[in-house]
């Protein structure tokens, strides 16, 4: 799996936090959503699906497809692309 | 559910069309409300980075392309009302939008309506389609443009048109390997359009720099090869591309493979028509797209009165039509709403339609030469998945039509396909290639699933928000 997939010229970004991936500790970047953080981190799958077990992660990046499922802060099947990481936050990727 | 306060026009959308639409309509003294449900206004082509990015070169927080803020800089306007993070699901009595942010729902009564709700990258189905890593190929533009994030390190584009050349050079340029661009378009067969790119000279110069880099990189660009596997455990890891047949399907034993980390899949647009099709308004069957759009007339009124669509929902022609096209719309919604005379409605239309048929050629060469052909739908097999939602596999759509399914509704009845969170919004155009095959019909005979409302879906708590509960005493 390749490491960090933040592109890194051209751009700063402010003062990272963390925020708690399946039990890991995680960086994140004010401005990004949990999707950039979850696909920055490399990693297997975003979620397991409910009838097959498949893998599934990022896939149309504007909140149409559902793919990108994940449990934020208790909430499940939260759109991963469509929402900003914020200082805390605990995320589980919905795998089985 | 709140009620909010009239609105003589809501425009639904804040990319090139909605924005030029609301920008035209205010200026013609019509109070607007623009509705976006994205945080910022700028649309997919416009997308801004988030504020909290620093940049060294400016217009990258405006999505890198220079032509950005001559149309971000329209808003905002004194009254031009803008709702951002904001849902449309659905619309009550033609004049009453029902909308929703994450906290709750709103209704939102309006006299005309300007639909300028985009599109997004169109599905391809093969062996493996579905595994994490494998994106669509705006999807990808957007990641690495406004989240400044890659979609992996060893890239392979497939897919069909400019933008996967535009996607080829962002990756190399944020320091991807780009291992194959496979180009479903037979060019050989096109030399016919060239004639219309005359004059277009920006755009071509444009398509040649990425060509260049693509070259100057070492990238393999192979045309008339479209995918046709993806492999890997729980992350994509290998993909395969095949050599196209003369309608566009893989041929068998022209296989090739590449060792990859992301696949991204550029076969196109298709219109986000599903609140057009709540309005009810009536759908046309598109050749070159080989799917449906709503129908307009030359002021971008649809079959419903007083209800307008801009932009790729109903024309997949880019950002510069896109505007034009919205300009149309917000001039002569503001003529019906008494703004403006007939006679500067007439002059000014003029001069934009001219315009317009201008930048539609090139556009028009452009979805010729990139036609969706029919042979590309074979790239799935039997045990490929179709919805991706329900997981059924094609074999479960073609038994369904064995067992007496006729059309798509039937189909999403028998199978489940099509009633996931995407709503059909993936699986339709898929399954619609192999209702008509099976059924004999042609595709333009079938119409696409049935919209209902919500038409995407909000939290049943978001929905009842504020509703009264009847009590008896």
């Amino acid at each position: 799996m390749p490491g960090d997939l933040r592109i890194q010229t051209g751009v700063t970004r402010g003062q990272p936090f963390q925020i708690t991936v399946n039990g890991n500790a995680v960086e994140a970047y004010p401005g990004e959503t949990i999707a950039t953080v979850l696909l920055a981190e490399g990693g297997p799958a975003f979620r397991h699906t409910a009838l097959s077990g498949e893998p599934r992660g990022l896939f149309c990046g504007m909140g149409l497809c559902f793919d990108c499922l994940v449990t934020l802060n208790g909430k499940q099947n939260v759109r991963a692309c469509l929402t900003y990481a914020q200082p805390g936050d605990i995320v589980e990727r919905q795998l089985r | 559910m709140t009620q909010l306060a009239p609105t003589p026009l809501t425009v639904v959308g804040a990319g090139p069309a909605g924005i030029m639409a609301a920008f035209t309509a205010a200026e013609a003294g019509v109070s607007v409300t623009l509705i976006d449900d994205n945080p910022l206004p700028g649309g997919q082509y416009y997308r801004q980075a988030p504020p909290e990015f620093r940049f060294s070169d400016p217009i990258d927080a405006q999505s890198g392309r220079p032509d950005a803020p001559a149309v971000l800089k329209k808003l905002p306007h004194p009254i031009i009302k803008v709702l951002n993070n904001m849902l449309v699901w659905g619309v009550f009595d033609q004049h009453n939008l029902a909308l929703a942010d994450g906290e709750q729902s709103y209704l939102l009564p309006t006299d005309r309506v300007i639909l300028a709700t985009g599109a997004y990258d169109r599905p391809f189905a093969f062996t493996g389609w579905t595994l994490p890593g494998i994106i669509g190929a705006g999807a990808a533009l957007r990641m690495i443009k406004t989240q400044w994030v890659l979609p992996g390190k060893r890239v392979l584009l497939a897919g069909l048109g400019p933008l996967q050349l535009a996607l080829a050079d962002a990756l190399i340029k944020s320091g991807a390997e780009v291992v194959c661009v496979a180009e479903a378009a037979n060019l050989m067969r096109s030399w016919q359009q060239l004639p219309k790119f005359w004059g277009h000279w920006e755009r071509i110069q444009e398509g040649m720099a990425y060509l260049n880099n693509l070259r100057k990189n070492k990238v393999p660009v192979l045309y008339n090869y479209a995918i046709v596997g993806a492999f890997g455990k729980d992350h994509v890891e290998k993909a395969q591309i095949a050599r196209l047949d003369e309608q566009g399907a893989p041929i068998p034993g022209t296989e090739r493979q590449f060792d990859v980390d992301s696949v991204c899949l550029g076969y196109g647009l298709l219109p986000s028509f599903q609140l057009a099709a709540a309005f009810g308004c009536q759908l046309r069957f598109d050749q070159n797209l080989g799917w449906y759009a709503p129908q307009h007339d030359a002021s971008m009124e649809t079959t419903q009165e007083g209800v307008f669509v801009a932009g790729d929902v109903t024309d997949i022609a880019g950002a510069k039509v896109a505007q034009v096209e919205g300009q149309i719309a917000g001039l002569t919604a503001a003529h019906q709403l008494g703004c403006i005379s007939g006679k500067v409605l007439a002059e000014r239309l003029g001069s934009l339609r001219s315009r317009l048929k201008r930048l539609n050629r090139l556009a028009e060469a452009l979805q010729k030469i990139y036609a969706f052909r029919p042979g590309l739908a074979k790239a799935a097999k039997e045990d490929t998945l179709l919805c991706r939602c329900e997981e059924i596999t094609f074999g479960q759509v073609k038994k369904a039509l064995a067992d007496g399914a006729t059309d798509l509704n039937q189909v999403k009845l028998a199978t489940r396909a099509g009633m996931g969170y995407c709503q059909g919004r993936f699986c339709s155009v898929l399954a619609a290639p192999v209702v008509a095959e099976v059924t004999g019909q042609s595709m333009s005979d079938l119409y696409p699933f049935t919209v209902r409302p919500p038409i995407q879906p909000i939290p049943l708590g978001v929905l009842a928000s504020g509703a009264k509960i009847n009590s008896h005493p």
